[in-house]
């Protein structure tokens, strides 16, 4: 007997299991723990890179503070690491959109907005839209805080997740433009709280990114005449193109 | 970096748009150039999700090629301009750089361009002789590149090989290199020239010398009978030595030598067979041919001998001696040393 089609065939899109997706995102991608640091990096370098560019055409989103940069600042006490860029950051709606969907590149979105020329320009090392969830390799909770440049102080979002199944999102107070994303570290993994850890983890992947990397002295133990501010620049990390 | 062990670390990193990707990225250079040390950065390659590998793409391959390319020409640059510099390249990485004609069919010619030997006609053991030179100092009628292989310089510049090159002025490369023999099996031609292992084979520099190499002396009517007796006397020593060489003949190498060892035309080296040895392959079998000098005294003695077990003496020294001379071992040392002394003593 063979079988008959009864009525026209049909076209039906793919489910997506997103929490599982999630977890093949942090448990089977990466052979190597450490690049969660790479592709915050890579993340926030990207961030500064595209304030360059919608700077071009309205040069206030700079907000009197032209000089784009990273900082890396851990807390051994409380076993915190806390990446945070100057860059182009993110409204309430682009948080949830590239953040909440999976493989959702908002750095290929913003190149195919881009002219031939200005792709060329860029710098844009994002492609995947997976490498923000590597974060979840290490930490056990990661609480995003981000403005969009242009944005006024009260239109900063808070994000956080604990790489389940859902997120908290809320609107808060936020002075500075840009991300900062803070990965509370999970028990196993506190070796990362370590300056020298992560200056050799920033110098392997990310020496030659086009901003550049500072690494905030650690808060504790403090140090006599320890200055907060006083960003410490990671040698070599700022090799400036063109 | 050890150079000689295969999973050491080789040169190239690989960064995609600036961000690290992967160490000793092998597929980008060869083996023969895993000195260079470098940074790769590329926007075009496509990677795996992960970022920690490539997927594979012919762009890779292209991007080797023009890396080669310029590895090679930056070499021959500074062959041509600081001569000086190229010198200090080339004793730390020029064994590794002849490892190249095994390699790289394709750019064989460029790299047996800045290959630098030493020569028997250069003073010292430096190696600065290229291949052009040689060329460009090619005797008139000369169609090959001679070398000699062996274990040190000192060995192959004092080799009996050498004789009658010396006594013609034609120069022979000087190749005391391990790793110099194998890759001469890789590197047929250069320029249009071919290369000839003095110490292979049968040797004909009549083109050069423009004499007939083989009988040099005497007249027409005398060569009948001079060959006979000369045939007798080879294929007498043939039957004293027996199992220990393949053939015995009248050489055209030798000016002050009495004999030498030749390897046939297709069989292995002694270089070769060393290393084969060391690297515990097995090694075929081969016998050498002795090539002895009828002009010597040495000869003429051996011919008057009418015992046989002293001219039996006589011929397993003679053979002995040439295998000392071309660095050898020899099978039976401690009877050497006492047929040597008993000659002494006699």
């Amino acid at each position: 007997m063979t079988a008959k089609a009864k009525s026209g065939a049909e076209t039906l899109g793919f489910q997506t299991e997103a929490k599982q997706l999630l977890h093949l995102m942090i448990h089977s991608l990466y052979s190597n723990k450490e690049i969660f640091l790479r592709e915050l990096i890579s993340n926030a370098s990207d961030a500064t890179d595209k304030l360059r560019f919608e700077a071009l055409e309205n040069s206030a989103l700079y907000e009197d503070d032209g000089e784009l940069r990273i900082r890396i600042a851990i807390d051994e006490e409380a076993k915190t690491i806390q990446i945070s860029d100057n860059g182009i950051g993110m409204s309430r709606d682009e948080v949830i959109t590239n953040l909440g969907t999976i493989a959702k590149s908002g750095t290929a979105e913003f190149l195919k907005n881009l002219t031939g020329d200005q792709k060329q320009d860029s710098q844009l090392i994002g492609q995947f839209g997976v490498g923000f969830y590597s974060s979840f390799i290490v930490a056990e909770r990661v609480v995003v805080e981000t403005r969009r440049a242009g944005a006024t102080a009260d239109q900063g979002v808070r994000w956080s997740c604990e790489g389940e199944a859902d997120y908290q999102i809320e609107v808060v107070e936020r002075a500075e433009r840009g991300t900062s994303i803070t990965l509370h570290l999970k028990s196993e993994e506190q070796e990362f709280a370590n300056d020298w850890r992560l200056r050799s983890i920033v110098k392997k992947y990310s020496d030659h990114i086009a901003i550049p990397v500072q690494m905030l002295k650690p808060v504790t133990p403090p140090m006599p005449n320890a200055d907060e501010e006083d960003a410490d620049k990671i040698e070599d990390a700022e090799i400036v193109p063109e | 970096m050890d150079l000689y062990q295969r999973e050491a670390a080789r040169g190239i990193k690989l960064y995609i748009k600036r961000t690290f990707i992967m160490d000793d990225a092998e597929q980008f250079m060869p083996m023969y150039l895993r000195f260079v040390k470098g940074v790769l950065d590329s926007a075009d390659l496509p990677l795996n999700v992960s970022r920690e590998i490539l997927q594979s793409t012919p762009m890779v391959d292209s991007i080797r090629a023009a890396l080669t390319k310029r590895v090679l020409d930056m070499l021959g640059k500074l062959a041509n301009n600081e001569p000086e510099k190229y010198a200090t390249f080339w004793t730390q990485f020029g064994a590794v750089l002849k490892e190249g004609p095994s390699e790289d069919h394709s750019n064989r010619e460029k790299i047996a361009k800045l290959f630098r030997f030493a020569s028997s006609t250069s003073e010292g053991a430096a190696p600065t002789v290229s291949l052009a030179d040689y060329v460009a100092r090619m005797k008139e009628g000369q169609d090959k590149i001679y070398y000699v292989t062996g274990d040190s310089h000192s060995v192959i510049a004092n080799s009996p090989y050498l004789e009658v090159f010396s006594k013609h002025g034609i120069e022979v490369l000087l190749m005391s290199d391990r790793i110099d023999e194998w890759m001469m099996g890789y590197l047929t031609e250069f320029d249009g020239k071919s290369f000839q292992d003095v110490a292979r084979g049968e040797l004909d520099l009549s083109k050069i010398t423009g004499e007939d190499s083989q009988t040099d002396t005497d007249d027409t009517a005398d060569k009948g009978s001079d060959d006979a007796e000369q045939d007798e006397l080879l294929s007498r020593i043939k039957s004293l030595l027996d199992s220990k060489v393949e053939e015995v003949r009248s050489t055209s190498r030798l000016t002050s030598s009495p004999a030498c060892l030749v390897v046939g035309d297709n069989d292995m080296g002694e270089q070769m067979r060393k290393i084969m040895q060391a690297a515990g392959q097995a090694v075929p079998e081969t016998k050498p041919i002795l090539e002895v000098n009828m002009q010597h005294p040495l000869l003429s003695k051996l011919d008057a001998e009418a015992d046989e077990d002293a001219a039996g003496r006589l011929a397993r020294i003679l053979f002995d001696q040439a295998a000392l001379s071309a660095g050898r071992p020899l099978e039976n040392p401690a009877e050497f040393v006492q047929e040597l002394n008993r000659l002494m003593f006699n």
